[in-house]
């Protein structure tokens, strides 16, 4: 194969070149940083979430009636609601919540030991620790398992006590996950210890709370046993169901609940794993889009790629012609036409490099995006060769229909 | 006038003539334009000014007044406490000043036969929220008396609750209370949502109803966005005199005279708060007027903003693209090309029929691309659920989608036709 | 009607030069038919290019029917190529899907007539080479000489005050050939100025004056004895 004569052809046709070249190259670089995104996106999806997500239901709700301003009654309806809720067929267990993991913010306090004193100053992420609260089962509802120490008890409620105005009188007793307890207990074990937020009586497992926060603050969290009752707060039921059951209790959750009391708005009610997938939609969004729009610059590419190798035969038909003449086999001829396509694959995949870091830094500027690594990267040359040869086939194979009697006419 | 019909004669004439051809170059245009379109479409709205007529005499109020005495805390807050926004409303220098912060009640006309309430979000404020917003009135008017029952209704829900008609007078239930209608807004589109644009709320629908802040808290209503506190509460009607920070503020200021008043005034509070011991920052009170609060509330998406940009160069690659086809495309028609040339045609005329038949192109690009765009914005919208109906195709866009459709046009045309109309006349006939 | 005076036409590449003409000397008066013809590689074709407009050249002075062609811009070289110059070419160059009007229409449309003055022109120029009633034909379904004399009636259509011929006869059998030879002849005698290249020699001995190209210069060989018609056929 004569590289000399495919560089002077390309030459010749320069500014075509430079225009294919261009594109490919920006292809290249596209491809990258949308796989870079999707990956990401994945990446965010599948971070283990350390609880029982595939069995589980989550209704979420607001009373409508002023009648909910009594905490008695309110309290009566919320006993009722679970009760009902357990009783249905494939539910194991169901508790209420004042918030839910997976989140974004939610209800949160700082946490220390009750003997730090005020003025000194915590981590950060100790500020705004997730205080949650449900029944003695909020954990092992979530399929949490207490590590150390044990888990609450009904004699743990607070509830009582809180609402006869003994606030500042009691002290509870909380459960908090191993990477609060190690952060605020880095030495020594925080079990027994008592936090601002009451007695440290058992340890949880850690899970997922609030995806998008960094490192271990994720996986904070403090439960104390208590039924939080306002009105105008959205309250929060999770079933936990038997396996392969979600689907069949999302769909009664709802007259189950309106039955014990008609005067509610039931805001949401879905499975804990789409509750995840709803939590990245953007990024699973924007991952999607990202995709949709590489499709489209590669199919561009394809047509470019074609129209490029169309263009170049059509222009040099009478030299193919005299190679057949002169004895060159359609084989050779293919594979002129092809390692074309090849070579500007090549000088693409170069500028590639270029494209794909610009691309990669003009997308930094306005969003988090990882640097491309160079697995991604030959991937996607791999990508552009494929798409460039299947491109560049039919009219290689139109090549190889040119007679050599074309050699002998004048044009 | 005979020329320009006898061009676009021929063009048409060609674009029939390569139909595989144009119909490549058409498609590939029109995606890079539609794709760019459908994000220009929600980017427009996004960064549009929700009230031009004012929005750099409105002012978001931030201020510095968090009480504690530790860490760094001199970041400004826009959500006050009762006390400060009090504080606020009490200073004549602004034209209008508001408090707010967003509920959610369930209310039914007491009138109605049915028990079921609605929900309604609701905007817990001051009288000077519906003159500092321009809210459009279609019935009544704002309250009067800020411990009054009563409220003005959004066009939803006085749809939902009488049927759109005028419902003033008539009263309302929420929480077993009766509240009487005094105002019913005109429809009310506010792109982005600039008195409320923190916690990524800047596109969501206007209220549906809005009461005097005081009732508000007397009758314990919810506080449904940031609340931040140093201390335990458990309504909202205990926030007045606890150090609970959920109101925002907003004033008017129209002269930069009542600006720097107004600045002086909240500094001089917080000065005074220091003096007190409350807290031992540097004062740092800040005014941001609608467009700066917008932007400091990133109301323009970060990742939109990085798909735009994958769209241009999306766009430039289909202009690559229909740029070579054309140039393939002006090759092949050299012969006739020459032949006109050598018949009596100019370069200019040459590059003028060029240049309608890209016109031509450009023409039918837009429609393509108008099409393909909405469908591509409906699955935009459909991956990101939070800006949906934020954006549509209106005529402006359309106007600026024809436009840009017949430029990409132009410019793919461009060099390959100026290729082609200085070809060398002579070798290409015989 | 067609000065050339001492005109010099250099091809350049990056490492030679070629002097397609030089010292090229031509006088054609009007209603003159005059046969080029020369070796291939003479110049024949350059001096034709030049003469029609379509190249330019580099040293001498060009009057084509009183206008000094030197300097022109390409709007006026166009204009002038639009008006006065008919070309005929040996593979007729009619453009396929166009039919036989449209394909006469083409020059008249850059001269801006009518569509009532074009329809008129059209036709007679049509009728001139006896295909009128062809008018909705694809040229594809004509023969190579019906072919040939379409081109030349829309080299006529435009009224040109030359007619440049490029081996008119060059892809027709012999019978189509002398169809189309005879056409020319007998526009010639209506008075067209007709310069026609030709390799045939039988066909340059039937037209009044000869020139021969050798070399890029001229020689003038009006030395045969004008036919009639009739003779060569």
């Amino acid at each position: 194969m004569n590289i000399k004569a495919l560089l002077k052809a390309l030459k010749l046709r320069k500014f075509a070149t430079t225009l294919l070249l261009l594109q490919l190259a920006l292809t290249l670089g596209l491809v990258v940083n949308t796989v870079l995104l999707s990956l990401d996106a994945s990446k965010k999806l599948n971070n283990p979430l350390r609880f029982d997500v595939d069995n589980l239901v989550v209704a979420q709700l607001l009373p409508t009636s002023g009648d909910y301003r009594e905490t008695d009654y309110y309290h009566a309806i919320t006993k009722k609601d679970l009760k009902k809720l357990t009783e249905l067929d494939g539910v194991i267990s169901v508790a209420q919540y004042n918030q839910l993991p997976i989140q974004n913010g939610g209800w949160n306090g700082n946490f220390k030991d009750d003997n730090t004193p005020d003025d000194v100053i915590l981590d950060k992420d100790l500020d705004t620790v997730p205080i949650f609260y449900s029944s003695h089962i909020g954990l092992s509802n979530l399929g949490v398992d207490i590590v150390q120490g044990r888990a609450l008890t009904k004699d743990d409620d607070m509830t009582q006590d809180y609402y006869a105005g003994k606030r500042d009188e009691i002290e509870p007793n909380i459960v908090i996950t191993e990477s609060l307890a190690k952060a605020v207990y880095p030495d020594e074990s925080a079990l027994g210890k008592l936090s601002n937020h009451g007695r440290i009586v058992g340890i949880a497992k850690d899970f997922m709370v609030n995806p998008r926060w960094q490192g271990r603050s994720k996986y904070f969290a403090v439960f104390g046993n208590f039924m939080f009752a306002q009105a105008d707060f959205t309250q929060s039921y999770v079933l936990h169901v038997m396996p392969g059951q979600v689907k069949n209790i999302i769909e009664k959750v709802e007259e189950t609940i309106l039955a014990v009391q008609p005067e509610r708005d039931i805001i949401n009610i879905y499975s804990m794993k789409d509750r995840h997938n709803r939590f990245f939609s953007q990024e699973s969004g924007l991952a999607k889009l990202f995709t949709t729009l590489c499709i489209l610059m590669i199919l561009v590419t394809i047509v470019s790629s074609f129209a490029h190798a169309h263009f170049h035969i059509s222009q040099q038909r009478k030299y193919i012609g005299i190679r057949r003449a002169l004895g060159a086999t359609k084989k050779d001829i293919m594979i002129y036409v092809f390692s074309e396509n090849w070579l500007m694959s090549i000088f693409a995949c170069i500028l590639g490099i270029g494209s794909t870091i610009a691309i990669n830094i003009l997308l930094s500027q306005v969003i988090t995006i990882e640097k491309p690594d160079i697995e991604l990267y030959f991937m996607a040359v791999a990508v552009i060769f494929v798409s460039g040869t299947i491109a560049t086939w039919l009219p290689a194979y139109k090549t190889t229909k040119i007679s050599p009697v074309i050699a002998t006419h004048t044009l | 006038m005979e020329m320009l019909i006898y061009y676009i004669k021929l063009s048409i004439h060609n674009i029939k003539r390569h139909t595989l051809f144009f119909t490549l170059m058409i498609t590939t245009l029109a995606l890079g334009i539609a794709v760019l379109l459908a994000n220009l479409a929600i980017l427009k709205v996004m960064s549009s000014d929700p009230i031009p007529q004012k929005s750099d005499k409105i002012f978001s109020v931030n201020m510095t007044t968090w009480p504690e005495t530790k860490g760094d805390n001199s970041e400004p807050l826009h959500i006050l406490r009762y006390r400060d926004a009090m504080h606020i409303l009490k200073s004549d220098i602004p034209t209008y000043s508001l408090i707010h912060y967003e509920s959610n009640v369930y209310t039914r006309a007491v009138e109605s036969k049915s028990l079921s309430r609605f929900g309604a979000t609701t905007r817990a404020t001051t009288q000077a929220f519906f003159q500092l917003t321009n809210a459009p009135f279609e019935y009544g008017q704002s309250w009067e008396n800020e411990n009054a029952f009563e409220v003005v209704i959004g066009a939803d829900l006085n749809q939902k609750l009488f049927g759109g008609i005028n419902s003033v007078g008539k009263n309302i239930e929420i929480d077993n209370k009766l509240f009487r209608i005094v105002g019913v807004l005109k429809p009310w589109h506010l792109k982005p949502l600039f008195y409320h644009a923190s916690e990524r709320r800047a596109f969501n629908k206007t209220d549906d109803l809005f009461a005097p802040i005081e009732v508000a808290l007397d009758n314990s209503w919810g506080i449904g966005a940031r609340a931040s506190s140093t201390e335990m509460y458990n309504a909202s009607s205990e926030t007045r005199e606890k150090n609970v920070f959920y109101l925002q503020a907003f004033v008017q200021l129209d002269t930069q005279q009542q600006k720097t008043e107004f600045q002086n005034y909240l500094d001089s509070y917080s000065q005074s708060l220091k003096d007190a011991g409350e807290h031992p920052f540097d004062i740092n009170n800040k005014l941001y007027n609608v467009n700066e609060w917008l932007t400091k509330n990133k109301v323009v998406d970060d990742k939109i903003l990085a798909f735009a940009l994958a769209t241009l160069l999306f766009l430039a690659v289909c202009i690559f693209n229909a740029s070579s086809l054309l140039l393939a495309r002006y090759h092949s028609a050299k012969f006739e090309t020459g032949l006109r040339r050598a018949i009596g045609a100019s370069k200019k005329q040459i590059f003028l029929q060029g240049s309608i038949e890209s016109i031509i192109i450009g023409t039918i690009c837009a429609f393509f691309s108008i099409v393909i765009g909405w469908i591509f914005l409906k699955l935009s919208l459909s991956l990101f659920p939070y800006l949906t109906d934020i954006a549509n195709f209106d005529m402006q866009l359309m106007i600026m989608g024809i436009c840009i459709a017949i430029a990409t046009s132009f410019i793919s045309a461009l060099y390959p036709l100026i290729r082609a109309s200085n070809s060398n006349i002579s070798s290409e006939i015989k | 009607m067609l000065k050339m005076n001492s005109i010099s036409r250099i091809f350049r590449t990056d490492t030679i030069q070629t002097h397609a003409l030089r010292d090229f000397n031509l006088n054609v008066t009007e209603g003159e038919f005059v046969a080029v013809t020369g070796p291939s590689g003479s110049g024949k074709s350059t001096f034709l290019n030049v003469a029609g407009l379509l190249d330019t050249f580099d040293g001498g002075s060009y009057e084509l029917d009183g206008v000094n062609v030197k300097g022109l811009s390409d709007d006026e070289l166009s204009h002038l190529r639009n008006e006065k110059i008919g070309f005929i070419f040996q593979s007729y160059n009619l453009i396929p899907d166009f039919n036989i009007f449209d394909n006469v229409d083409m020059p008249l449309r850059y001269r801006g007539f009518n569509a009532k003055e074009r329809k008129r022109r059209i036709e007679s120029a049509l009728e001139l080479v006896g295909l009128a009633s062809r008018q909705k034909y694809l040229p594809s379904q004509l023969s190579g000489g019906q072919q040939q004399r379409i081109a030349i009636a829309r080299a006529l259509a435009g009224e040109p005050k030359i007619l440049l011929a490029d081996e008119p006869t060059g892809n027709l059998d012999s019978l189509m050939a002398r169809q189309v030879m005879e056409l020319l002849h007998s526009l010639n005698e209506q008075g067209s100025t007709i310069i026609m290249v030709t390799h045939d020699p039988d066909q340059a001995r039937a037209i009044k004056r000869n020139v021969q190209v050798i070399d890029g210069q001229i020689t003038d060989m009006s030395i045969y004895a004008p036919l009639t018609s009739a003779q060569t056929a």
